[in-house]
């Protein structure tokens, strides 16, 4: 208790002097083109670490308020300068509203649409939950000594179908998190994923092991920059990102541990999205694609989004890309998401078709994201019964719109992509190329000398 | 302005729901403590070194002072050897902060100084080149 009390009273000292500092920081800026630049970095940090501290409810809390209050101050600040009044502006903001009132009118006025809804909710919140506590549930041990990978990748594997996908991504995270101390003392950091007890990995785990990979390095190298961080900083600490995700990672699956810094970056750094999305297409062009679909499939497990039916991912994707390729990639992340959290009940994603399907149809980047998806499920746990389920599944709703949009954008590809482009993409062991928006059907006919499968 | 207002609401926003977090981690104190010292140390790292100096003082005379209180339950706060320890490094804390504070305000000067130089310079430099190249300048630059 003494030890608490010191704490409280070191931390309400060091919080009366952030008042001083922050009033000499407004004072005497650094810079007097950006005259809030420094106060604004100080806040950043220190609302990140507090950030840090917080439960899954509060922090949950923490991201609902904070979303919020940001939309508040725009549209006071839209008001204040009249931009609130251009017709554009009005027509945007009215069509959103309304667009978001009759998603949730559409949940609270059906029972089975508030039962789908509440459904996946609890497949989110045990998706979330199964890679947060990997760690208990596959008795790693804390601190990392006396880690034995091939018992962790048998337990997470015993976990059955669905929990196994997700504790294998978890155990990724955690196999690469006892390599730290090393990394700590700025000792090099290689082969994580090639050499020592990760050679006997089984093949199936490995797209997975990767995403997790990719988590735990953009955990431990997200923190070091802030929205006002110098361009030399964030592109030094991506070089770092990318130097390790190649020194540790197989040929052919680099592509799912850059899509982790993609949905970490999203999650819990919302504000240096865009930067990071501009600095790693000049780092290295080949991982913004992955970055994109990373951030889009963090849409899906943030939580503002996390009640279906309240606030819909899909309209602030579109709001927030900042360019068509990036759109199309959220949009493949999101749907990624989408299709495998809810692959044991597809008639979540017959529901979703229902009534956003003519929506999502506009591009390819829905079903390439559902493909994708389906390809990783299986190759994670090969012959899934649930992804076989889903595969063979008729839409029960007696709508024919509904059918063919099924049939369209979710089953005809999906066949085509477990049966066909998963086996070639194995066999070139190019698996990691999933985790990003691409035509799936040109590069197996790339890999295959030219033949070309369609859907 | 609009960046800064909306730093300020996250801020406070953040600090709001890290004291519900602090209520709940009653039940264990070291945890409580660590989350405090985390937050802390975040802020420390934003100090210029005036106030870090300042803060170390305030810390250390704070926390001398708790032991002293609760050291009257033990006798301690009895000892004079104690007390003397402790307005010899309050004194020690607030001459370096003092110390600090007047090479921060020095350096400050001479910075001001410096740059007024260098500016003056400048400005000859830049109308020598404006005459040559009228594109450069001390235009608004591109955030």
């Amino acid at each position: 208790m003494l030890e608490l009390t010191k704490a409280a009273l070191s931390f309400s000292w060091a919080m009366s002097l952030f008042g001083t500092q922050q009033l000499t920081n407004l004072v005497g800026p650094n810079d007097l083109r950006k005259p809030t630049r420094r106060a604004n970095a100080a806040f950043y940090s220190v609302t990140q670490a507090a950030q840090t501290q917080l439960n899954d409810l509060l922090f949950g809390g923490f991201q609902i308020g904070d979303e919020v209050e940001r939309r508040l101050v725009d549209l006071a600040y839209d008001t204040l300068t009249l931009q609130a009044f251009r017709p554009s502006y009005v027509r945007t903001v009215s069509a959103d509203i309304v667009e978001q009132s009759r998603d949730t009118l559409r949940v609270l006025t059906s029972a089975e649409n508030a039962r789908l809804a509440w459904q996946e909710l609890k497949n989110n919140y045990e998706v979330f939950n199964l890679v947060k506590s990997s760690s208990s549930l596959l008795n790693i041990p804390s601190g990392g000594k006396g880690f034995n990978l091939g018992e962790a990748i048998k337990t997470a594997y015993g976990l059955g179908e669905y929990p196994d996908l997700w504790a294998v991504e978890g155990l990724g995270h955690d196999y690469a998190m006892t390599f730290f101390a090393r990394w700590g003392k700025k000792q090099p950091v290689r082969g994580i994923l090639t050499d020592g007890q990760a050679s006997n990995l089984p093949d199936k785990s490995l797209t997975m092991m990767h995403a997790g990979l990719g988590l735990a390095f953009a955990e431990q190298l997200m923190i070091r920059i802030t929205p006002y961080s110098d361009a030399d900083e964030v592109r030094g600490v991506l070089s770092e990102f990318v130097m390790l995700v190649k020194n540790n990672s197989r040929d052919g699956y680099e592509g799912a541990a850059y899509e982790s810094l993609g949905l970490l970056t999203r999650f819990w750094h919302a504000q240096i999205v865009n930067i990071v999305g501009q600095h790693i297409s000049e780092v290295e062009p080949q991982a913004a694609d992955y970055f994109w679909h990373g951030t889009g499939r963090a849409y899906y497990f943030l939580p503002i989004y996390f009640v279906p039916g309240l606030l819909s991912p899909w309209s602030a994707i579109e709001r927030e890309a900042p360019n068509e390729v990036a759109l199309l990639n959220m949009i493949a992340g999101l749907a990624w998401a989408t299709a495998i959290v809810n692959v044991r009940q597809p008639t979540i994603m017959e529901n979703f078709l229902k009534y956003h399907g003519e929506d999502v149809a506009r591009t390819p980047a829905f079903s390439n994201g559902v493909m994708s998806a389906l390809i990783m499920g299986i190759d994670i746990t090969p012959g899934d019964v649930y992804i076989a389920d889903f595969l063979r599944y008729t839409p029960a709703s007696r709508d024919k719109k509904t059918e063919e949009l099924w049939n369209r954008l979710v089953g005809r590809p999906g066949r085509l992509a477990v049966n066909h482009y998963h086996p070639v993409l194995r066999k070139h062991r190019r698996l990691g190329e999933v985790f990003r928006y691409q035509d799936l059907s040109a590069l197996v006919a790339g890999l295959e000398g030219g033949k070309r499968l369609h859907a | 302005m609009r960046e800064f207002t909306k730093s300020i609401l996250s801020f406070s926003w953040a600090m709001s729901l890290f004291g519900v977090q602090q209520t709940t981690n009653l039940l264990s104190p070291a945890k409580a403590a660590k989350a405090f010292d985390s937050v802390t140390e975040a802020t420390q790292g934003q100090f210029t070194d005036v106030l870090k100096t300042t803060f170390n003082a305030g810390d250390k005379l704070q926390q001398s002072a708790l032991d002293m209180t609760l050291g009257m339950f033990t006798g301690e706060a009895l000892n004079p050897n104690k007390w003397m320890r402790m307005a010899s490094d309050a004194a020690k804390h607030s001459a370096d902060a003092v110390t600090k504070g007047v090479q921060g305000v020095t350096s400050t000067v001479q910075q001001a100084a410096t740059t007024a130089t260098t500016q003056g310079a400048g400005e000859s430099a830049g109308s020598t080149s404006r005459t040559t190249s009228p594109r450069q300048g001390w235009g608004s630059m591109p955030s």
